[in-house]
């Protein structure tokens, strides 16, 4: 199916369209870094943006998230706390990193359980 | 414009997803699986028709932008369902100052026998199908045909876009988030791709989960998963909804803050930035026909009622993906599709029939980028509705139209 022959004769003016409007058939495509990442991620069905949990910092334990996303002084014990391990309300972590409190997240997103996108595929 | 069968190619799934095409399926409620990405067929295009296609993008385009300067300088939000006065301050605001706008997508009805494609929405927020329309077909026609070429400029200048833009953004990566509620993996690759078009503009990128976006109330600023302040976010989540969301408040208190004033230091700028929502509100509908009556790429189309319409298109301002469509007076195409949606209201436009191929009814799908047109898509459903089931079907396009084995053409 890949010869068509004459048809594929480009006029010159066909060709000064493909420089500036269309990419010419020899442009190589690269996809590498955060996309090849990402795919790994999705391959592998894991997200290390699910570890985050919020911890009280005096016990290194893990607390309910609504202690971190508390702006208020009371709760400046809880600090948001990612990797490592120790992910159970009341199990110790270790090996991770400690953020700090006051910031709040799941403030965007998740409208009724949709995706943001707009016309490509919307099955899933 | 042909609709031609072909062999699909040995392992296309398998080369798709290695594509970062992971969404080649579609899942039905009853548990079967209809493919999204689909190859058995191409669309053949002449040079000519893609000459008059790319024109017509561009000339939207510009008709798009005079409609919003009409509606910003009328006042007209409400006709929009937008009646919350901050969200107006901040509209009108990003449309003074002009933010970075990377891309958006119209929908057009094409007949495919010369006549003017006719606009029917134009996807300017988050627009999704960009993927296989960058890469995957690309891939498809060196695969298939690689003599021939494709209306596809779509990752040059997305790379373009992002290295020109990149002058205006503060200092630090910027950060592309997607919705971690879609599990297909379209939302995340769409990103992933997007984000990969940034770095290669030279740009650092941080992807993370837009659920996942912090706000810290110290220094009044919205910060990563690693405290990182976040100044440049590329979102893939209506406007619509941010605004309704709980930072929403904190969104639009930056977008209205004085210039120099507090917490104008540490705003984020947002990718698409919000006078977009004007253009993805299908209130645009109205108001293009009204500023631009009999142009010859538009539909009448009305927010009061069908008025003289026989055959129209009820659509919500706000619905996607062809949810709660009310077709009236179009024969065996009226229909009421299935969803909710019209609370903010509705446009009523007049109905054009798909051009129909052997049952396949396309809907091209014209990129734009950074302002000028990039690419093309094709998206086919069985019916009359672009809807959840709609398949991705490449095209290529020929220098002038030739003899082909393609599919019957029904008017």
């Amino acid at each position: 199916m890949g010869n068509h022959g004459g048809n594929n004769v480009m006029t010159s003016e066909d060709a000064g369209r493909g420089r500036t409007r269309r990419r010419g058939a020899a442009v190589p495509l690269a996809l590498g870094g955060v996309f090849v990442a990402s795919l790994a991620t999705l391959a592998a069905c894991s997200s290390d943006t699910d570890t985050e949990r919020c911890i009280d910092t005096r016990t290194n334990t893990v607390i309910d998230d609504k202690y971190c996303a508390d702006t208020s002084t009371a709760t400046s014990y809880a600090h948001w706390y990612t990797g490592g391990s120790g992910f159970k309300i009341g199990s110790k972590v270790s090996g991770g990193e400690e953020g700090e409190h006051g910031v709040a997240r799941g403030g965007l997103g998740g409208h009724g359980g949709e995706g943001g996108g707009e016309g490509g595929h919307a099955g899933g | 414009m042909r609709r031609i069968p072909i062999d699909a190619r040995p392992g296309w799934r398998r080369t798709v997803e290695a594509q970062g095409l992971v969404f080649a399926t579609t899942p039905t409620a009853d548990g079967r699986e209809l493919p999204y990405w689909y190859e058995s067929a191409y669309y053949a295009l002449t040079t000519d028709e893609v000459d008059v296609l790319e024109d017509t993008a561009a000339q939207l385009h510009q008709l798009c932008l005079r409609a919003v300067e009409h509606v910003i300088a009328e006042e007209g939000f409400a006709r929009f369902g937008i009646t919350d006065e901050r969200v107006v301050a901040a509209v009108r605001r990003s449309w003074d100052a002009r933010p970075p706008s990377l891309y958006g997508r119209f929908d057009l009805a094409y007949d495919g026998r010369g006549g003017p494609a006719k606009l029917l929405e134009y996807n300017a927020d988050t627009p999704t199908g960009l993927l296989e329309a960058a890469i995957c077909q690309w891939y498809w026609l060196q695969d298939t045909h690689p003599a021939a070429d494709q209306w596809n400029s779509l990752h040059e200048r997305l790379v373009e876009a992002w290295r020109a833009a990149a002058k205006a953004f503060a200092p630090g990566p910027v950060h592309v988030t997607h919705t971690s509620v879609d599990t297909s993996g379209e939302e995340e690759m769409t990103c992933a791709y997007l984000a990969e078009t940034a770095q290669q503009a030279g740009l650092e990128v941080v992807t993370l989960p837009i659920e996942q976006v912090g706000w810290q109330r110290r220094d009044a600023r919205f910060v990563d998963l690693a405290l990182r302040p976040i100044r440049t976010a590329f979102k893939l989540y209506p406007w619509e909804w941010i605004v309704r969301d709980p930072f929403g408040a904190q969104i639009l208190d930056q977008l209205t803050a004085a210039r120099s004033g507090n917490g104008a230091a540490a705003a984020t700028q947002w990718i698409e930035p919000i006078w977009k929502m004007l253009l993805s509100n299908k209130a645009l509908l109205a108001v293009l026909w009204e500023l631009f009556p009999d142009h010859p790429n538009l539909l009448p189309a009305y927010l009061d009622g069908p008025r003289d319409l026989t055959r129209h298109v009820a659509k919500p301002l706000l619905g996607r993906e062809g949810d709660a469509i009310r077709i009236t007076g179009a024969g065996a195409d009226s229909i009421v599709q299935p969803g909710t949606g019209g609370a903010e209201g509705w446009v009523h436009q007049q109905y054009t029939p798909l051009p129909d191929y052997d049952g396949n009814r396309p809907v091209l799908g014209a990129w734009v980028v950074a302002g000028e047109p990039a690419g093309l898509g094709i998206r086919e459903s069985d019916g009359p509705v672009t809807d959840y089931h709609a398949r991705f079907v490449p095209h290529l396009r020929r220098p002038f139209c030739c003899q082909l084995n393609s599919a019957t053409y029904t008017p």
